[in-house]
């Protein structure tokens, strides 16, 4: 229930962008999640 | 975690009304019409004041992203946590300088 706040509105660039930097140098898959710590 | 009593303390508009605390640099006006004309020329004139609580979201989900390149013509595919896929692919495009279309973003 709820949601719409706008908390995926910009932070999913940050990211994205490095990660995209590394897999795009490195022709390599990269993943990259943050914990809720 | 220090805390610190921050003196005087503004936490409503009348306490900022009381201690003279105004942004002046950023005021705003809407502006539509003649007030007082309209005031004059209506059949009732109301009084009173309002009050609304905000609440913001503290958003506590966590992001995460795979990228994976394809090796083929530059293509990329991120699948990212985000509810803005268009921004992501575009400054995506514009980092590595690659056409924005060379990015497949989904969520």
């Amino acid at each position: 229930m709820g949601g719409g706040f706008g908390g995926k509105e910009t932070r999913g660039v940050l990211l994205a962008v490095p990660a995209a930097v590394a897999a795009y140098r490195l022709q390599r898959p990269i993943r990259w999640y943050n914990t809720s710590k | 975690m220090t805390y610190r009593s921050i003196e005087p303390l503004i936490v409503t508009i009348e306490d900022a009304i009381k201690h003279n605390s105004f942004y002046h640099e950023h005021s705003r006006e809407i502006v539509k019409g003649d007030i007082n004309k309209a005031f004059e020329e209506a059949t009732h004139v109301l009084n009173g004041s309002f009050q609304m609580s905000g609440q913001e979201h503290f958003y506590l989900e966590t992001n995460a992203v795979l990228v994976v390149p394809k090796g083929e013509d530059e293509e990329i595919d991120i699948v990212c946590s985000t509810q803005n896929p268009s921004e992501v692919q575009e400054v995506v495009s514009k980092v590595l300088n690659i056409p924005a279309n060379r990015g497949k973003i989904d969520i």
